[in-house]
């Protein structure tokens, strides 16, 4: 144990001293982070179901009016406005405010709406229930009820269909329960029977389930992609530090000491790959920190993952294992600094580049899909998006988990393989 | 006999060149056994094989009599001074020798004691929190040495470790090492240095292109070498004045 705490302290030790390259491992992915996320924000926000600002000029003030700005205010796709900075609105100022962009679309409810409706059905009952000293009206006497929509032109076609239907269906049902009414009043003259039930409109529904397979997966927001995406690449990046120390250690021979001394061959792996997992952890709490108080401060969505802290932690560990691991092969199988960076810094950006770090994979083509899942950067990123997007724990992050662990396990034999052929 | 090395040869396969044939070297208890030899002639292909750091083609070791099969039996006995300086630059020379300490699982409190004893004895006690890489060429050949013997080995092999130094870093280093000879310790030292060879070497050992070309104490080289006032003209006479590369 003296020698594995001794590899431990000087892997500590060396890592602390390179103040520059330290610096770079966690700079690197705020700017990133912060500057990625702000830049994409407003584009998936667009990509994503969001809810529509309209605003309603409700001009009735009756059971028609009343029903659909409720109606319209309890779906989950539309905010519903009737004032504007302290002002209620009106027909002017919506059609202004619809017109530069500030809603997506307007609602008229014109005065009368109610009465007008009321008439047509009173009307339809007398036709069908004649009484004595009541007069049918001709249907060309009666005025229509009309609600005025206006949109904005940017809005989809799908938007306006949709609400045009939400309309039309909460006209019809507050029509319903008029009719209902009306026919309710009128038999209880003819029956003397009193009934206080309402329409029962509850009674009919439509229930919602979304169903999917492997490939549709939910799509994260700009901070839910880019607060992981760019703590794999950091914590990947390790591998140009990590590789650099190790060809300094074998061309300056201090590692031919450590093959001379009595240690075990795996102790320098071990607290290698040990002590930067745990800078890997520190990253990964950052840049976690960042998306939890920083972001939400910039106007852009929190970053949460649903208080599964430890398996974030946890799962960040592995990706620490694996990212050490491919640095200490490139370390070993590098024969100078020079190739070492490159490789390491090439590799590192093309594996990010397939693996959906840069354009996250619900944007790729799907040829690109199966490229994305040849790359460790993508089984991490898999695993943090299971933990944000899905609330899984670290018990049901099999598949990435195992995926790293044989990453690193195929890169740590590398390193051995090349590592013991090249001590002198 | 410490160590006893029998008709050792190797050949590197990527060149094909035969950097050893069939040498054999003693090492006697408490004795300093000086290998001579121009650039190129296999001294530290030697080093390396009896380090365990490279195999022979052919050839055996015996230590302390026995036939040396397991290299890392030897490894708590022997220490090896490289040429190159093999020490951290970003580590203080403290951290250093304490880090090689702790290969050797040397306990912490006589692992510090004896940094601190060889640092004073090599003068190097109040620098020992300034980092390698400030550190002048004597002085990190001073470490150097010190990182090599920190586990008290009964053999210390030497690669050259005083070249390049001042005179000051030299005479402190050959005084060191004849105060541990003196308490005990076996050497192998390899050197361009025929005076400084002839000063601190109980035997010396010649070798070019791979063969041991005369073995004895320095007295009796120069003395059976006609025409030879000192160690260089004994040396001059067996490898010949061509240059080496």
């Amino acid at each position: 144990m003296i020698a594995f705490w001794g590899n431990i302290k000087k892997e500590v030790l060396l890592l602390i001293r390179d103040k520059a390259g330290l610096g770079f491992l966690f700079a690197m992915p705020i700017v990133l982070v912060l500057l990625m996320t702000m830049l994409q924000d407003k584009t998936v926000k667009k990509l994503q179901v969001e809810k529509m600002d309209i605003a309603v000029v409700n001009l009735d003030h009756d059971i028609v009016g009343n029903a659909i700005v409720k109606g319209l205010s309890q779906m989950s796709i539309f905010n519903v406005h009737q004032t504007y900075e302290g002002d209620s609105i009106d027909l002017d100022l919506a059609h202004k405010l619809v017109a530069n962009g500030a809603f997506q679309l307007g609602i008229l409810i014109p005065s009368k709406t109610s009465r007008k409706t009321k008439r047509i059905i009173s009307n339809e009952m007398r036709k069908q229930l004649p009484s004595p000293g009541t007069q049918v009206l001709n249907d060309s006497l009666l005025k229509n009820v009309n609600v005025e929509v206006f949109f904005d032109p940017i809005i989809k076609g799908s938007l306006r269909a949709a609400t045009r239907s939400a309309i039309s269906q909460l006209i019809a049902n507050v029509r319903t329960i008029i009719v209902f009414k009306s026919y309710t009043s009128a038999l209880e003259k003819i029956t003397g029977k009193a009934n206080t039930d309402d329409f029962p409109l509850q009674k009919f529904t439509i229930t919602e389930a979304a169903y999917t397979d492997s490939m549709a997966e939910p799509i994260p927001t700009s901070t839910q992609h880019n607060v992981p995406a760019w703590t794999v690449f950091a914590i990947f990046f390790m591998v140009i530090p990590l590789a650099t120390q190790i060809i300094s250690e074998r061309n300056e021979g201090s590692i031919m000491r450590l093959k001379l001394s009595p240690t075990s061959f795996v102790n320098p792996f071990l607290s290698r790959i040990i002590v930067y997992s745990l800078l890997a952890v520190m990253q990964a709490t950052t840049l976690l920190l960042i998306g939890v108080f920083l972001l939400p401060l910039l106007g852009m969505d929190i970053f949460d993952i649903h208080g599964k802290y430890i398996s974030f932690i946890v799962f960040t560990l592995f990706i620490g294992m694996a990212a050490s691991s491919f640095g200490i092969a490139v370390g070993s199988i590098a024969k100078t600094h020079h190739q070492a960076s490159i490789f390491g810094s090439i590799s590192i950006v093309l594996l990010a580049a397939i693996g959906g770090l840069w354009v996250p994979t619900y944007m790729m083509p799907e040829s690109m899909l199966y490229m994305a899942k040849l790359s460790p950067l993508n089984w991490a990123l898999d695993g943090y998006y299971d933990i944000v997007l899905k609330s899984k724990g670290i018990f049901q992050l099999g598949l990435p988990i195992i995926k790293l662990v044989l990453f690193f396990a195929f890169s740590l034999g590398l390193a051995v393989i090349f590592g013991k052929r090249k001590i002198i | 006999m410490i160590l006893a090395v029998r008709d050792l040869s190797k050949t590197y396969k990527s060149t094909s060149t035969k950097a050893l044939d069939k040498v054999s070297i003693n090492i006697g208890n408490s004795e300093i056994l000086g290998l001579l030899g121009p650039n190129g002639a296999g001294k530290s292909t030697l080093i390396n094989i009896i380090a365990g750091l490279l195999s022979a083609d052919e050839g055996e070791l015996y230590w302390e009599g026995d036939i040396l099969k397991n290299h890392n039996l030897l490894k708590r006995k022997l220490g090896l001074v490289p040429q190159d300086i093999a020490l951290y630059p970003k580590l203080t020379a403290f951290e250093n020798l304490d880090f090689l300490g702790t290969q050797y699982q040397i306990p912490m409190p006589l692992r510090h004691q004896r940094i601190s004893e060889a640092l004073k004895a090599l003068d190097l006690y109040k620098e020992r929190n300034q980092l390698i890489n400030h550190f002048s060429g004597g002085m990190k050949r001073r470490i150097n040495l010190i990182a090599g013997l920190l586990h008290q080995p009964e053999l210390l092999i030497m690669d050259e470790p005083t070249v390049g130094i001042d005179v000051h870093s030299k005479q402190a280093i050959q005084e060191f090492l004849l105060k541990l000879n003196g308490e005990g310790m076996s050497m192998l030292y390899t050197s361009h240095m025929m005076e400084e060879a002839e000063k601190i070497c109980h035997q010396v050992a010649i070798i070019d292109h791979g063969v041991i070309l005369q073995s004895d104490s320095p007295k009796n080289l120069i003395i059976n070498t006609s025409g030879a006032k000192n160690l260089e003209d004994v040396f001059v006479k067996l490898t010949g004045k061509g240059l080496r590369n």
